[in-house]
């Protein structure tokens, strides 16, 4: 295993940069999402660690190497694709111990790591069979059986449970934590599904146009985001925005004039401008609190979701009251004083609260 | 009930092709069968023979020229299509400049006529006056002597043929190289292959189905190979490049043999078949052998 350290790395396709200038420290044994929207440059970025894409500028290291001119075979990493990319005219065996066969391994040892690789993922009975005759899963258990086979440094994965159904993305994405938990590998995983950066990784690293927006573990970027971006793209529902104003220590006003109290504004200025970050998930019923009509409910369950007007604001809202809401109706709500996110809205960054 | 209807709803539909093949081909092939067991010529009733004809054209040395002929022009040809299509196939993959331009030059030639394809070559290769005869003199080779000696006349035919020919072997594996997925050679390159190792162990396996497809066709169109030499050679000098279908040809319009001229039909389809057997056998399996049951 081996830690992963990415200074100042720049991509150019061309002309074009796309990736301008990305640090990003990998600890030992550390499982790290790279999250982002599409087009950020995640993917970019892991071929690039993979040695699939030249270095155009900065220096990558795995562990204390330099490996920027290293030919991916040398770096000791594993990678896999989100088409898994296995050799169709191999059997599920075969595609496993290929890396092996062409070092000349020995029969006994081929078998002996491929046998573990499909004890440890579930493949024992199938590997005879070629792809075509595997399900969507369990193909994709045989990239990750032919990574683990290699037992490199680094396991890279981009997007790998993107071609699955919900159900067993959800499943995946267990055997996936489980494995690291038992492997213990240097793990870098490309997603563009927070959910998954958030259940999944140690730590998250969160792009956008090729720059780091933040970095940090799954609750920091959740409780403290340090930029409207990565407040808005952490967390599921998305966060709710509002333009206000500061109007004492503990009261905000929004543009329609509506009054919040909040804590921890001891920093900001009277008057300063901000805009204001509320979960849906913290927003709750309160006698008192704005009126707001139900527009769209959505129950799953354990919670509703409701989108609301408030004001001409379209406002979402997770409630977990066990009560009846009806479409059209009136609600008063208010959001968790102490769960309100401020931020400069020049400059998007977050502004400096007392938690 | 209805799978029944079905039936019948795929039958009428293919209805067209079938007739207009039984009519072309199988109602064709089987009078050639019927006639060549007949002796039969021009004002002549045919007249039963048994196998006479067989044995007349089996112990005929211009027909075993002919047939050697054939199958050394065949063999040589194919394989060199193929392995000229194949490494252009990958050349052409690994990226060229101006690759829609080259892609263009490689395909003309099958878009050319042969006619025209073999009067444009008799006139490059004219022994005397030809482009490519005076290139050779002045660099200082033997030149080809094709309607002197037969071995060069047959040569010529082999080079013709594969230049006419290319193209089709090419386009089949190009298009079954693009058709590889690129992660396939990251994933390897990753694995550890070197360039050898990625064409050896991912390449070559995944392009044998559409090697062996483009080399059936081949031999089969190989094997009726018959404007390149009639209209290069004639199949002289002294019969000695004939190939079978110019023997045929010989025999039923110059001769008026019909009858042997069927028989040799007949032994040109059997002599194909024999060749093709192999592939056939390959495709087979490659095919059928692991699709779901
Ligand atoms: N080979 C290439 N040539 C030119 N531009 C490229 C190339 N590959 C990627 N790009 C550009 O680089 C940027 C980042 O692409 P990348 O594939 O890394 O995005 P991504 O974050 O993985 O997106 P997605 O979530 O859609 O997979 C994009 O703007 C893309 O257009
Ligand atoms: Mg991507």
């Amino acid at each position: 295993m081996a830690s992963v350290t990415i200074s100042d790395m720049r991509k150019s396709f061309g002309k074009h940069e796309v990736i301008h200038g990305v640090d990003i420290k990998i600890a030992d044994g550390s499982f790290v999402a790279l999250v982002g929207p599409s087009g950020c440059g995640k993917s970019t970025l892991l071929r690039m660690i993979a040695g699939l894409e030249e270095i155009s500028a900065g220096e990558l290291r795995i562990g204390e190497r330099v490996v920027n001119e290293l030919p991916s075979k040398d770096r000791d990493i594993a990678m896999v694709f989100q088409s898994y990319a296995l050799y169709p005219h191999l059997t599920v065996a075969e595609n496993m111990g290929f890396s092996l066969s062409l070092k000349k391994a020995s029969k006994a040892e081929t078998e002996e790591r491929v046998g573990y690789a499909a004890r440890t993922l579930g493949l024992e009975a199938l590997l005879d069979r070629k792809p075509k005759q595997l399900s969507g899963g369990q193909r994709q258990r045989v990239a990750m059986g032919r990574a683990i086979v290699r037992d490199p440094q680094v396991f890279l994965f981009d997007e790998p449970l993107s071609n699955l159904d919900a159900k067993l993305r959800v499943q995946m994405r267990g055997e996936i934590k489980a494995l690291h938990r038992r492997l213990a590998t240097t793990t870098i995983y490309v997603t563009h599904d927070q959910v998954e950066a958030m259940t999944m990784a140690d730590e998250i690293v969160v792009l956008r146009d090729g720059r780091v927006e933040q970095a940090g573990q799954p609750m920091d970027l959740y409780d403290a985001p340090a930029n409207i971006f990565v407040a808005g793209f952490i967390g599921s529902p998305a966060m709710n925005f509002f333009a206000a104003t500061i109007e004492s220590v503990d009261t905000l006003r929004l543009e329609d004039g509506t009054a919040i109290p909040f804590s921890g504004g001891e920093g900001l200025a009277k008057d300063q401008r901000v805009s204001v970050g509320i979960r849906p998930e913290h927003l709750m019923l309160a006698p008192g609190g704005a009126p707001s009509k139900i527009t769209l409910v959505e129950p799953t369950g354990p919670e509703t979701l409701l989108t609301l007007e408030v004001g001409h604001a379209a406002v979402t809202m997770v409630s977990r009251e066990r009560r009846r809401f009806t479409e059209g109706e009136i609600i008063t709500i208010a959001p968790e004083p102490d769960r309100l996110h401020l931020f400069d809205p020049e400059t998007g960054m977050r502004l400096p609260q007392r938690q | 009930m209805s799978e029944r209807k079905g039936l019948m709803g795929a039958l009428a539909l293919v209805a067209p092709v079938q007739a207009i093949v039984t009519l072309v081909i199988f109602i064709p092939a089987l009078y050639v069968l019927w006639l060549s067991f007949q002796s039969s010529t021009y004002g002549q009733a045919a007249q039963f023979v048994g196998l006479a004809n067989y044995s007349r054209v089996l112990s005929d040395p211009y027909f075993w020229r002919a047939l050697i002929n054939t199958a050394v022009v065949v063999l040589v040809v194919v394989h060199v299509e193929l392995l000229l299509g194949l490494g252009m196939a990958l050349l052409f993959a690994s990226g060229l400049v101006a690759r829609p331009l080259l892609l263009a030059v490689v395909l003309a030639p099958y878009a050319v006529s042969e006619v025209s394809a073999v009067v444009m070559w008799r006139f490059l290769f004219d022994p005397s006056i030809g482009i490519v005869t005076q290139a050779l003199l002045a660099l200082g080779l033997p030149t080809l002597e094709w309607a002197v000696f037969p071995s060069h006349g047959l040569f010529i035919v082999a080079l013709l043929s594969i230049w006419l020919h290319l193209p089709f072997t090419f386009i089949i594996l190009y298009a079954a190289r693009l058709s590889v997925p690129g992660e396939l050679y990251e994933a390897a390159a990753i694995d550890g292959a070197s360039p050898w190792a990625r064409f050896r162990r991912v390449t070559l396996p995944l392009l044998v189905p559409a090697m062996l497809i483009a080399m059936l066709f081949r031999y089969i169109f190989a094997f009726r190979l018959f404007s390149e030499v009639w209209l290069m050679t004639g199949g002289g000098p002294a019969r000695q490049t004939e190939v079978l279908a110019v023997y045929l040809y010989n025999e039923a319009f110059r001769y008026n043999q019909f009858g042997t001229a069927s028989a040799t039909g007949w032994l040109l389809v059997i002599a194909s078949l024999g060749l093709a057997l192999f592939y056939l056998r390959k495709i087979y399996k490659e095919m059928f052998a692991n699709a779901p049951a």
